[in-house]
């Protein structure tokens, strides 16, 4: 077993393609994130930069024509990367639950809400009942289990109300609603419970509020910041907000096209960030009381299809130096810090031994 | 209580599609340059003959007023008399009405079921051998003409084979109790299996071939639905919750990829009324179609216009019901 960076997830070397007519897209290239149970974890970058796509690979929801070409996601014991999809399942949803960008195409239109919670949480127990049957009395009899799940499980409805609560919709209006009905923000607090009906011990959102009104995100972000420190559940949050990622995260893994260039803690990321990408993308967020102009970094993402040799960043990068297109930077601990700030950085600025 | 003025305002949308049938049928049936009289007369009859006989069918009033005398008997249930059988049309129009509505319900079954089942293969296995085995089946029933079809499977099955009869309803020599006049249902009811049995083998040939080209249409409405359901952003949800495939594909994916595939299949049934024209004249089936057909060839005009409204009936009344089950299963339509 490899040595363990953080105790729930530990995603390391991961590289995820897309095989198109146009070519190859090499997505994803080699990204390294961790966390510990409870932690709040927050990717951030541009557009186009992986971030989604790092979130789908964790659940192995990465669909034709992507594919896991290299890397493990360790989750807990499992590795997720190689595990067949039928024990994958029982990870889904049970132990890793993820909320979505657009909430109300998330849900399913010709399904009432209530029962899309309730499916969840039946689904769940199902999955309980066979991890527990394989683990204790051999396998579980298929008529044993039809027979749980015909008398419905009394207890899934109430779960499913008192969730509707904690989200602070009404169960007796909501339950009987199709998603067409709802209005984003009440379809993301639906998304919300439902995710949280399982309690997982991670929530992955991917950008759960860039499709709502900006009233409506704050909203949203407190409803979940409660619910998950209620809980205890650890959240690996997509955004492409520094402002969001400062406030709800403890840590954050800066990505620029399908690398983790800079991860640490909130602090370290935020007082002292080192990778020319990071700085770049602190200059270009307005702040009150800011008087200079805003920066922006120069040049455009890169295709991706063939991206640039050796440091991916180098054709943007204002330190750019004669290394840096031809060999990929290691990503390295940066030594001077505390160790609890797990600051990282891949960056030939940095690396010692040069 | 939505879905009851939804009914009545369809049903009266529906009279005023009908009486639209009506007149155009009406129209065109009267100004066609053939006379009904000369072919019920003989080309040599004499001229004060054929005045009488004009002006007892009422041929002498100007086209309006015949319009009204028939809208008149039309609001009494009185469809006219066949210029041929001396019959009411309507008696007529009754007694062929049945083997067409058994041709067409076992067709649309048939076309329902199997273009679902191959559709949703098609597009859950794409690439693999039966979607290639589907689209082929597909492209060949839209574009193999039907009555070509239907003579090629009456030589192999019947001439070559002998496995299925060429045509008819049921062997002549049986003598099946009509209640309803549906022979398959009135077998059932008087327990006469032989006549069932009789009856379904002269159904197969004529099912598959009216059904052909609706269920390779269907069969590809519903592949392409359920390609787009499958990258349909619920659908990641549910695989997000850890189900498994087979219930992703069956308890999310279907129920909306069948949404456009219901509209279809009230347009196929259309197609499927006008298709039963020519495929109950290959079969010999004693149907509505053939009814109509021989009476053009006869000039007997009451009974075409009577036949035409009633197709026309048959045809609104399915797409009603399959707005009414549009709206069933989808939620948006209903608000």
């Amino acid at each position: 077993m490899q040595y363990r960076r953080g105790d729930l997830l530990d995603v390391s070397n991961l590289r995820v393609v897309f095989d198109t007519y146009a070519g190859q897209v090499k997505a994803l290239n080699g990204v390294e994130l961790w966390m510990n149970h409870g932690e709040r974890l927050g990717v951030v970058g541009e557009t186009g930069c992986g971030k989604s796509v790092t979130a789908l690979s964790v659940m192995r929801l990465i669909e034709e024509p992507g594919r896991i070409t290299e890397g493990s996601i360790l989750f807990e014991d499992k590795d997720l990367a190689t595990l067949s999809e039928n024990i994958l399942n029982t990870v889904r949803g049970k132990d890793i639950a993820m909320i979505f960008q657009e909430p109300v195409a998330a849900l399913n239109p010709v399904m009432k809400v209530g029962a899309q919670i309730v499916e969840n949480i039946e689904c769940q127990r199902k999955s309980a009942v066979l991890a527990q049957g394989a683990r204790k009395a051999g396998p579980v009899t298929d008529s044993g289990l039809s027979q749980k799940h015909r008398t419905k499980e009394t207890g899934s409805v109430e779960i499913m109300r008192d969730m509707l609560g904690r989200v602070g919709l009404d169960w007796q209006r909501t339950e009987n609603l199709y998603p067409h009905e709802l209005s984003g923000g009440m379809a993301q607090r639906v998304m919300i419970a439902m995710a949280l009906s399982s309690r997982p011990k991670l929530l992955i959102a991917d950008e759960p509020t860039s499709a709502l009104d900006v009233t409506i995100q704050a909203q949203i972000l407190n409803l979940l910041n409660n619910l998950v420190r209620e809980t205890q559940t650890a959240v690996l949050l997509i955004t492409h907000a520094m402002g969001v990622a400062a406030q709800f995260c403890d840590f954050i893994a800066v990505m620029y096209a399908g690398n983790v260039v800079e991860y640490g803690s909130v602090q370290s990321i935020f007082k002292n960030p080192l990778h020319p990408y990071t700085k770049g993308l602190l200059r270009a967020v307005p702040k009150i009381g800011r008087t200079d102009e805003l920066q922006s970094i120069p040049g455009i993402v890169p295709d991706l299809i063939s991206p640039p040799s050796g440091c991916r960043f180098h054709p943007r990068c204002p330190h750019r130096r004669p290394e840096c297109d031809k060999n990929q930077p290691r990503f390295e601990p940066v030594r001077e810090e505390l160790e609890a700030d797990r600051h990282h950085v891949a960056c030939f600025l940095y690396q010692k031994d040069l | 209580m939505e879905l009851g003025s939804f009914i009545i305002k369809r049903l009266a949308l529906m009279v005023l599609v009908i009486f639209g049938v009506l007149i155009i049928v009406f129209i065109v049936t009267r100004i066609i340059p053939a006379d009904p009289v000369g072919a019920i007369l003989g080309g040599n009859a004499p001229p004060a003959t054929v005045d009488a006989m004009r002006h007892q069918l009422g041929l002498d009033k100007p086209i309006f007023a015949q319009l009204l005398d028939y809208l008149g008997g039309l609001l009494r249930g009185d469809l006219g008399t066949s210029l041929v059988s001396s019959r009411p049309v309507l008696t007529d129009i009754l007694e062929f009405l049945p083997a067409t509505i058994e041709l067409a319900v076992s067709s649309i079954i048939f076309a329902v079921v199997l273009g679902i089942i191959l559709g949703l293969l098609s597009a859950v296995f794409r690439n693999h051998f039966i979607d290639h085995f589907s689209r082929v089946f597909s492209i060949l029933g839209i574009s193999l003409p039907g009555f070509w079809l239907g003579l090629i499977l009456i030589l192999i099955f019947y001439y070559k084979l002998g496995w299925l009869p060429s045509g008819g309803q049921y062997d002549m020599f049986l003598f099946p109790t009509r209640t309803t006049g549906l022979i398959l249902l009135d077998a059932m009811i008087h327990g006469e299996w032989n006549v069932f049995w009789n009856g379904i083998k002269h159904l197969i040939l004529p099912t598959f071939i009216l059904g052909y080209s609706s269920t390779a249409s269907i069969a590809r409405i519903m592949r392409a639905s359920m390609l787009d359901v499958l990258h349909q952003n619920y659908i990641r949800t549910a695989r997000a919750k850890g189900l498994p495939r087979k219930m992703v594909i069956l308890r999310h994916a279907l129920k909306n990829a069948l949404i456009p595939v219901i509209t279809i299949i009230g347009l196929e049934f259309g197609s499927l009324l006008s298709g039963a024209v020519l495929t109950e004249t290959i079969f010999a089936w004693p149907g509505l179609g053939r009814y109509i057909v021989n009476s053009l060839l006869t000039l007997d005009y009451p009974a075409v216009s009577g036949g035409t409204i009633f197709i026309a009936l048959i045809y609104s009344v399915v797409n009603l019901a399959v707005d009414i089950l549009y709206a069933a299963v989808d939620p948006r339509m209903r608000s």
